[in-house]
């Protein structure tokens, strides 16, 4: 791979992807700061290994396998924190987005509270991969990251629910 | 209620765009790799310069450049290791699936935690043998009293800073990497039984 098509591979992963990795990298980490640090990180993983990259496997799950072994990795610079206005989008909010931030510091907390493994399961489940994609991901069975992903779902809605609207 | 397809909707529509633009970005990954090899290479210069300062001040006794070039081996030795310690985790495989890399990274992490004394017993060699060739040179004539509390001071002075720099060492290790550890552990605890 040449100069020139390593930069337009990563430019073109860059713009495919960031927003689904900086998602990735606040529901893991719950601080916008450590979050966009790691984002950071994950992309310049990204840009030196792109040289290995013979597209054996999808550039997604390729992708994906950095941004969750350099997550795994990661050493935080702050403690985690869910601050209302950090997980949401920061312009003034509109009454009707109240609402939304709402749930979304509701989803946050909820992914926050779950296992070490369950967490990032739960970004990668949240983005709409297949059973098979976070298998390949994470390195776990197919048939086990199914019983993952049905105690992780009643999980997030059970804890979501109880935030918005208390134990009913 | 929520549901799960409410809550995947909810996640996927936040705007989360990277603060870093894409220029910054291109910048920092080049510059990425230049960052650890221009701390390698000060390094580096700071030993060969030191070692240049000595050869040329010892130059008129070839015993004391002996001690001169054991002490300069030694820090070479340390260098080396210092080097290999931080190649460690840059080498790990990145793009394998979580599980496999995890338990590589513990597999690391822990024998970076325990590192075995010969790793440094080449520096401390190499330093308490050249500062007492070059007490040995450069006392000729003392009394042999004077001589023999200079080399004995010199061998405490630097095995307990060896002692000293090896305690410094793994209580940061411990700071930095424990939670690291552990985190790696609960993720590998939490996959077990289903790794493949």
């Amino acid at each position: 791979m040449n100069a020139k098509e390593r930069e337009r591979l990563f430019l073109e992963l860059f713009h495919d992807y960031r927003e689904r990795v900086v998602r990735l990298c606040r529901g893991y980490l719950n601080s916008p700061e450590d979050a966009e640090d790691l984002f950071q990180e994950i992309m310049t993983r990204v840009w030196n290994s792109l040289p290995e990259f013979r597209g054996e496997a999808r550039a997604s799950t390729w992708l994906y396998r950095i941004a969750v072994n350099s997550a795994l990795l990661y050493r935080r610079r702050s403690m985690p924190v869910v601050p209302l206005q950090d997980v949401a989008d920061e312009r003034p909010a509109a009454p009707d987005e109240i609402d939304q931030r709402e749930r979304m510091a509701a989803l946050h907390q909820a992914i926050a509270a779950l296992a070490e493994q369950d967490r990032l399961i739960a970004t990668l489940l949240l983005e709409g991969l297949s059973y098979r994609e976070i298998a390949e991901i994470t390195g776990i069975t197919v048939n086990y990251v199914g019983v993952k992903i049905t105690r992780i779902k009643q999980a997030l809605e059970k804890s979501v629910r109880e935030s918005r609207y208390g134990n009913v | 209620m929520e549901t799960f397809e409410e809550l995947q909707a909810l996640w996927r529509n936040q705007t989360t765009a990277p603060r870093i633009s894409v220029e910054d970005l291109m910048r920092r990954v080049r510059g990425h790799s230049r960052k650890h090899l221009t701390i390698f290479a000060a390094k580096t210069t700071a030993v060969a310069v030191l070692t240049g300062v000595m050869l040329s001040v010892l130059r008129g006794s070839p015993a004391a450049l002996a001690g001169a070039l054991l002490v300069a081996a030694g820090a070479a030795v340390t260098l080396g290791v210092d080097w290999m310690a931080h190649a460690t985790l840059a080498r790990l495989e990145f793009t394998a699936p979580a599980a496999g890399f995890v338990s590589a990274a513990l597999q690391k992490l822990r024998r970076l935690a325990r590192p075995r004394p010969v790793q440094y017993a080449g520096f401390l060699a190499g330093l308490v043998a050249g500062l007492n060739v070059m007490v040995a040179a450069l006392l000729h004539g003392v009394p042999w009293e004077w001589r023999l509390a200079a080399h004995l001071f010199l061998s405490m002075l630097a095995i307990v800073a060896g002692w000293v720099g090896l305690r410094v060492r793994a209580r940061r290790f411990e700071r930095e990497t424990r939670p690291l550890i552990e985190r790696l552990e609960a993720f590998s605890a939490g996959g077990a039984e289903g790794s493949e």
